[in-house]
């Protein structure tokens, strides 16, 4: 399966290219971010009359509402927007990077190493993720980073299974064999005939891990152990809850939810397409 | 053991390829490894080729040709036994010993759909040799590349550099393998089966380029079909390969004339004829062979054998030389040490 | 191995067949007024490259093509009946019970999730109003007739090694004693010992049972042991019918003599192998030409206007070149060497490699 297959294939799946075009959007309004929001997502805002805007319902001015400080609840929706894609990207990309990695190694080699690998990544399995993040932040203290380490540490895990699966079946093929023959390393046979051959495997499980990363980093802000200097849809949540405001206050609490939901949605209807087009057997039924 | 007049460029002596047989984890906690058993795919070949010369080895499925000829391109190390190459043992190559090696044997492939990495075009797939063994210069690359693609009979060569392999036909394909493999200009070529997975029609291509390319880049050839018929096209010296043993093997028109052994005989007398002859297919033997990892006692085919005799089941025979370079292992040929040094029973 | 009997009643008479896949680069003629008949107790081949329609014709004749088929004309008489306008009841009583189809994809035929035996009883009991111990007991017959160890009928077929699987499904379509197997290359990935068995087997049966066999392969050899009559295919189109002894003993078409001089044998002289240059047609869009013509070295101008029809040249010989006539001057010339050599230069410089 080649790019220009696999993206011909996606262009015909409508869920896909409905994730696909949600994406998109959100990656251009993070991009854009300060120039979209029509606020200083911190500041505090003021009614014409002069007085403080305090938990105001959507409005023309405030199109979702102000919070109980007066911000802006749009303003702060969109720039959140840059954590979300920030942390969904910067992740995906790590644990590809990292799964894909480790499956190549572990199918090639097999062996000792192979067995090492996946005893690792066994032990993987069995960590609870958001647990498991709680207290990697509680000990490396809050930031982004750390988010992204906590949820880079546990996601590996079933991309680096399936691409070691994938591989032990590529590895059997003769063209591998042909290529050891001609005297090719074995970093050369990882990185030149196996991993562009697993990649849009590879892609699936990066669709995948953005959704998770996000819904991850959202929960992490709700709890209160995201970053305290930037603003992401989870802390948004977070600072309602403290507010004590979820049931009062529906605008402040609606956008930032339906924004998770949207982008962890489009990761995994990307992911879902993508592992149709590469497994013919599930594009048959 | 060298039978061929001229000096051979591969010996193989007594090789043995064996594979441990997968057992679950709680056999081998139960049993530890003194349970191990083995799957004896190669289990005692000798033969030679020279320069200019081609071996056939033919052979049921599952007889452990492909494991052989691996062996000789050392994908697999050599369990026992010894493969020498120009003078040298491969069986522990390593390093830059083991790259000069690569350089000079070379293997074609049964499945020329996927003995090509689905994203390397013709040229990626024949510069990679180049590049590894480090042809610096691309514009030679470059030339050599078109001079081996011209060679195998894509024609013009520029047209084919940029294909990918699903854009090729199955013989086109299977020409790209062949130039992959000559691309080195290697001394020693085995080819696997090449045409069993081609139409009929174009086999006669591909036999016809591989025969004029070892006669005439004067390499030493080896190849490998259960199909006599292409092996006697193809090759001066024949070995019937059973159960991981070479039972005969001699001038391939010896034994394709007179096969002595009953195994050569059987598979002889499967291969159907293109002319119309009347006659009733002939069910030269029943049943498969035995699986590789409980052999009989004795004479491995004996099971099998129409001639079977009594010394059959507890001995197991020895290669015998029979005269003119044949050699062949079963008890009805048997003779005395020194009557096989002295003896010539030719081939009458 | 005669010729046909005055008289007698072919048990499927396939008649002026034309068969087109719809694709989307435009229809593809895959069968074309294609002719041809199977007597009873009688072995037909169906020889040509892939690609030339031979699965196509077999699919037809149980009407298993896949939905962008269509067949545009002729008809395919079973025992007087048309099966091209045959009714789906009617249909679903012939498959298996009359006419048993031994698929290319025969390796992948059984289900891995059920036992062999399972399978067979299940498909002798949905199409014959017998028991499951007697569906049992059949299914032990088959398998000794198969030659399979009646041990393994309990075993998953990913324990079967192809040979035992390839005679397992053969012991599965002989399950309802048809009268007619269609059999679309069932040796083709084995070797040639298990080759030799099956066929060896498929035969004894036939003389036990009586049934007759369109027997589907690329490899003439294969053909020229077990038929009668053998029908030579080229693009969809019948080159060559008739008597297996004249059409391999004295073909009269060039394709068939191409096709002789590819195969090596094992007996005789040793001889060069000359393979036939160029490409099969792709079918689309044909024309009006000869469809061999491209690849012929006898090609002349009236092979390029019009495409010769298929005419009797010999009681039961048919042939399908405009200069069939000629056929003993072609013989002579096309085993020279030069002959195919020309074609290959001729395509060579119109920029078709082989
Ligand atoms: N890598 C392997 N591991 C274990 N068994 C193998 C392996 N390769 C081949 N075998 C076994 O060795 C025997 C010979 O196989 P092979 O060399 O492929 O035979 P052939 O090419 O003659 O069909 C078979 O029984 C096969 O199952
Ligand atoms: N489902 C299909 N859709 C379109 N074209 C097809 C289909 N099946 C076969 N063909 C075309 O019809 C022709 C004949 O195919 P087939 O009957 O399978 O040939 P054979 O069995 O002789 O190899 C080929 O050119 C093939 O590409
Ligand atoms: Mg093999
Ligand atoms: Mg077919």
């Amino acid at each position: 399966m080649t790019f220009s297959e696999t993206w011909r294939l996606l262009r015909r799946d409508k869920l896909g290219m409905t994730g696909l075009v949600i994406m998109a959007f959100f990656i251009v309004v993070a991009i854009f971010a300060p120039y979209i929001a029509p606020y200083d997502p911190d500041a505090a805002n003021y009614r014409p009359d002069g007085s403080f805007s305090r938990m105001d319902p959507p409005s023309w001015a405030h199109p979702f509402g102000t919070t109980r400080l007066g911000q802006d609840v749009f303003s702060q929706v969109i720039v959140g927007t840059r954590v979300a894609v920030l942390v969904g990207v910067l992740s995906a990309v790590m644990v590809a990077l990292l799964g894909t990695l480790i499956g190549l190694v572990s199918g090639y080699y097999g062996g000792w190493i192979d067995d090492l690998l996946m005893r690792i990544t066994d032990i993987a399995y069995g960590v609870p993720f958001l647990p498991f993040a709680i207290i990697l932040v509680a000990i490396l203290g809050p930031g982004l980073s750390n988010v992204i380490a906590a949820i880079v540490l546990i996601s590996w895990r079933s991309t680096a299974r399936v691409i070691r699966s994938e591989v032990l079946s590529l590895k059997h093929r003769s063209f591998i064999e042909a290529a050891k023959v001609s005297g090719a390393s074995d970093p050369r046979i990882i990185l030149r005939h196996l991993a562009p051959n697993v990649l849009p495997l590879s892609l699936v499980y990066t669709a995948l891990a953005m959704g998770w990363a996000i819904m991850t980093e959202a929960s992490l802000s709700f709890l209160g152990y995201g970053d305290p200097r930037l603003i992401s849809w989870g802390k948004v949540l977070f600072m309602c809850y403290v507010a004590q405001a979820i049931d009062v206050a529906w605008w402040w609490v609606v956008p930032p939810g339906l924004a998770i939901t949207l982008l962890v949605m489009s990761g995994f209807l990307i992911s879902r397409s993508l592992e149709e087009i590469v497994n013919p057997r599930l594009r048959e039924s | 053991m060298t039978w061929d007049q001229r000096a051979a460029l591969l010996e193989v002596k007594d090789l043995k390829v064996h594979f441990p047989v997968r057992t679950s984890l709680m056999t081998q906690m139960v049993q530890g490894n003194r349970g191990q058993r083995w799957v004896k795919a190669v289990d005692g070949v000798s033969f030679s080729v020279a320069r200019g010369r081609t071996l056939g080895l033919a052979g049921e499925s599952g007889c452990g040709k492909t494991t052989t000829a691996k062996t000789l391109v050392r994908l697999y190390r050599p369990t026992t036994g010894q493969v020498v190459f120009e003078g040298t043992d491969i069986a522990n190559l390593g390093g830059r010993e083991l790259t000069s090696f690569r350089h000079r044997a070379q293997m074609v492939f049964q499945d020329p759909y996927e003995s090509l990495n689905p994203r390397f075009n013709v040229q990626a797939v024949l510069e990679e040799p180049l590049v590894i063994h480090g042809m610096k210069s691309a514009k030679e690359r470059l030339a050599r590349v078109m001079e081996t693609l011209e060679i195998v009979g894509l024609t013009p060569p520029s047209v084919y550099l940029s294909r990918f392999p699903h854009q090729m036909s199955g013989g086109q394909r299977q020409r790209v393998a062949i130039a992959r493999a000559l691309v080195l200009r290697p001394s020693f070529v085995v080819a696997d089966e090449p045409v069993s997975m081609l139409d009929v029609s174009i086999r006669a291509g591909i036999l016809n380029l591989m025969k004029q390319l070892i006669r005439n880049m004067n390499m030493a050839g080896m190849y490998i079909s259960h199909d006599l018929s292409l092996i006697r096209y193809m090759c001066d010296r024949t070995g019937i390969m059973y159960l991981g043993r070479i039972v005969e093997i001699g001038e391939t028109d010896d034994v394709v004339r007179k096969p002595m052994h009953p195994y050569a005989q059987a598979l002889l007398s499967a291969v159907p004829v293109p002319e119309v002859t009347h006659e009733e297919i002939k069910v030269p033997l029943e049943g498969e062979p035995p699986n590789p990892v409980d052999l009989p006692p004795g004479c491995r085919f004996g099971p099998r054998c129409g001639r079977r005799m009594d010394i059959c089941t507890r001995v197991e025979p020895r290669p015998m030389a029979v005269g003119n370079g044949r050699w062949v292992e079963c008890h009805l040929y048997r003779q005395t040490p020194d009557q096989a040094d002295q003896e010539m029973v030719g081939n009458e | 191995m005669s010729t046909r009997n005055t008289g007698a009643v072919p048990i499927l008479d396939v008649r002026n067949l034309s068969v087109t896949y719809a694709t989307r680069d435009g229809p593809v003629q895959a069968a074309s007024d294609m002719s041809f008949a199977l007597y009873p107790g009688e072995n037909v081949g169906l020889v040509g490259e892939s690609g030339c329609g031979k699965t196509t014709v077999i699919k037809s004749i149980l009407r298993l093509l896949p939905k962008n088929a269509t067949i545009d004309g002729g008809g395919i008489l079973y025992k007087g009946k048309d099966l091209v306008k045959a009714g789906y009841e009617d249909l679903r009583r012939i498959r298996w019970k009359e006419i048993a189809i031994i698929s290319q994809s025969a390796m992948n035929a059984l289900d891995p999730v059920y036992r062999v035996s399972e399978q067979i009883v299940e498909a002798v009991t949905t199409h014959d109003k017998v028991g499951r111990g007697a569906a049992r007991r059949r299914a032990e017959d088959l398998f000794r007739l198969v030659g399979l160890d009646r041990g393994r009928l309990s075993d998953f077929p990913h324990q079967f090694s192809g040979g035992m699987r390839q005679r397992a499904i053969i012991a599965m379509s002989l399950a309802l004693n048809p009268s007619v197997i269609l059999a679309d290359e069932p040796t083709t990935a084995l070797d040639v010992i298990v080759q030799a068995q099956i066929l060896r087997r498929i035969a004894d049966l036939q003389k036990e049972l009586g049934n007759s066999m369109l027997l589907v392969t690329h490899d003439i050899s294969v053909v020229a042991q077990t038929c009668a009559y053998v029908v030579v295919m080229y693009g969809g189109r019948v080159a060559e019918y008739g008597p297996i002894d004249r059409v391999f003993g004295e073909p009269c078409h060039p394709y068939t003599m191409g096709l002789r001089n590819a195969f090596p044998s094992i007996r005789g002289e040793w001889y060069e192998l000359v393979s036939i240059p160029g490409f099969p047609p792709h079918l689309l869009d044909p024309g009006e030409r000869c469809l061999f013509e491209q690849r012929c070295p006898f090609a002349q101008d009236a092979c390029r206007q019009t495409r010769p029809a298929v005419h009797q040249l010999h009681p039961g010989h048919y042939v399908g070149c405009h200069f069939a006539d000629a056929a003993d001057e072609m013989r002579r010339v096309s085993v020279l060497p030069g002959t195919w050599e020309a074609v290959e230069t001729r395509l060579r410089k119109a920029g078709v490699a082989s």
